[in-house]
């Protein structure tokens, strides 16, 4: 039921692969084709998905292998001829973009590149022969936030500053998304009203722009700087938008926790993320650390996979460093 | 009498049209290329400054006229909005066997277009520019061997058939 209200992803992407490579992928199973996370394309190598977080082969007659024997080997001209759809037949339309490695396309998927990387004054000038591609298919999971919202507000209903705490691909970005979503729009049955968000997005991941274009919903009180780098970003957002809450992804330099305190003496609230397997973890760490033994975050939600991509681990209060949970919650959706 | 002084223009003139068409071919070829390479030139400040999409700047341009080079754009996209996994160059070609089966081109004009399409949209703004500016120039020295050809040709290819027309009609009544 869960799957037939899923939005089919793959659909999205597959007009983006080549003839060749459309045509062996499309002839998997439909339960792998919805749970397809990435499809990697590398030059001479067997052509590989990822999905219920394993990798497999692909082989000549389009169904999935566990060992590389047999299996469909990507070639340049493959390569080439995807990126022309990725790109929409103009790389140079995306010169820009391509200089962090990534492009995001219509849907908010994204598509990290590899190839020979071109320099000039010390600088990334553009990329050329391209080697690989992984095109990693984003997926909005809505309701993921709904368990934890009614941590994330005081006594009277305001929003008080969040850290999230995540080892990578537990789904911290996603779980982001659909905080910054649900307190847009409000959340009539816990009474909390909608705010105004400002996004710095830096690696587009949040909001996921293409050309210009928020393509995650992420209610209707959000503004977005695309591509800002978070701490300048912060600080714009502060002076132009008077945002009640900013939103970040991943913050931990120097310069980003002078942005915090910025924005903190604004009386702006803060929601960001951090990688870390535990609290402990980033107690160590040098800025974040501080910030986080002087009680600036008053809830830290921490993630992990023990029960499948984003389980919440737990959910701390940051000043006395209680759990306020029980136990972990199971939090897949869809 | 009479019915040999009507044929006898009638000859005269249709060999005259004959080779006014002759000549116009000439001229056609001249403005064709003329245009091609203003619509070049766009082609580039538009990549330069603007780095738009080849199918929304090809769609663009292609509305501005209606010689073959825009004919080959608006064809060109009209393929590839299709999606069915034909590759820039793929549909580049065919659109222009398609445009090109009337033109007054020449075939090496036809294959330094086709060339082109070979680079397009494959790399970096810098390198766009390079090869956009390399099939201008040749298509220039195609257009300047046009005028030359053009300024010998039409006044001949006229002159040639309106006295074709006399000989038949001196030779045959």
């Amino acid at each position: 039921m869960m799957n037939q209200m899923q939005p089919n992803y793959f659909h999205q992407i597959e007009m983006f692969l080549c003839p060749e490579i459309r045509a062996l992928v499309s002839k998997l199973p439909k339960d792998i084709l919805n749970a397809i996370e990435e499809v990697r394309l590398r030059v001479h190598r067997p052509l590989m998905i990822y999905c219920n977080g394993k990798d497999h082969f692909i082989d000549v007659n389009g169904k999935t292998k566990e060992s590389a024997n047999a299996s469909y080997i990507v070639t340049k001209k493959n390569i080439e001829n995807t990126l022309q759809f990725i790109t929409n037949y103009s790389i140079y339309s995306v010169e820009e973009e391509m200089k962090n490695g990534y492009i995001t396309v219509q849907g908010g998927h994204r598509v990290g590149i590899v190839g020979k990387v071109l320099l000039s004054k010390n600088e990334i000038k553009s990329m050329k022969e391209f080697s690989g591609l992984n095109i990693r298919i984003s997926k909005e999971k809505k309701g993921i936030a709904s368990s934890i919202l009614k941590y994330m507000v005081n006594d009277k209903k305001e929003f008080i500053n969040t850290i999230i705490v995540s080892p990578p691909q537990c789904g911290k970005t996603t779980l982001l998304r659909d905080i910054i979503r649900n307190f847009s729009e409000g959340v009539p049955e816990l009474g909390i009203s909608g705010q105004k968000i400002g996004v710095v997005d830096e690696r587009s991941e949040i909001a996921a722009c293409f050309q210009g274009v928020p393509q995650n919903d992420l209610g209707p009180r959000v503004d977005v700087l695309d591509a800002c780098p978070k701490a300048i970003g912060m600080m714009m957002l502060v002076r132009a938008m008077s945002p009640n809450i900013i939103a970040t992804d991943e913050i931990g330099r120097g310069e980003d926790i002078n942005a915090i305190e910025e924005a903190l003496l604004a009386g702006i609230k803060l929601i960001t993320t951090v990688h870390g397997k535990t609290l402990d973890d980033i107690l160590q760490r040098m800025y974040i650390g501080d910030l986080i033994k002087r009680g600036v975050f008053e809830r830290v939600v921490v993630l992990s996979n023990s029960k499948g991509v984003g389980t919440i681990e737990k959910v701390l209060d940051g000043i006395t460093l209680k759990e306020l949970t029980k136990a972990s919650i199971k939090n897949k959706v869809g | 009498m009479m019915i040999k002084m009507i044929l006898s223009i009638l000859i005269v003139v249709g060999s005259t049209l004959i080779g006014i068409i002759y000549a116009n071919a000439y001229i056609q070829r001249t403005k064709s290329l003329n245009n091609i390479i203003g619509t070049l030139q766009t082609l580039e400040s538009e990549i330069v400054y603007c780095a738009t999409p080849l199918p929304f700047l090809l769609r663009k341009i292609s509305t501005r006229d209606n010689q073959d080079i825009n004919r080959v754009f608006s064809k060109t996209v009209d393929i590839l909005d299709k999606k069915d996994g034909s590759t820039f160059f793929n549909a580049w070609k065919e659109a222009i066997h398609i445009e090109t089966k009337n033109t007054v081109l020449s075939a090496d004009d036809i294959e330094l277009l086709v060339q082109l399409g070979n680079n397009l949209g494959t790399s970096d703004i810098e390198d766009q520019v390079k090869h956009i500016r390399l099939a201008m120039e040749e298509i220039k020295r195609n257009y300047e061997a046009a005028i030359l050809a053009q300024n010998n040709n039409v006044k001949l290819c006229k002159n040639l058939g309106f006295l074709f027309g006399v000989t038949i009609v001196i030779l045959f009544f």
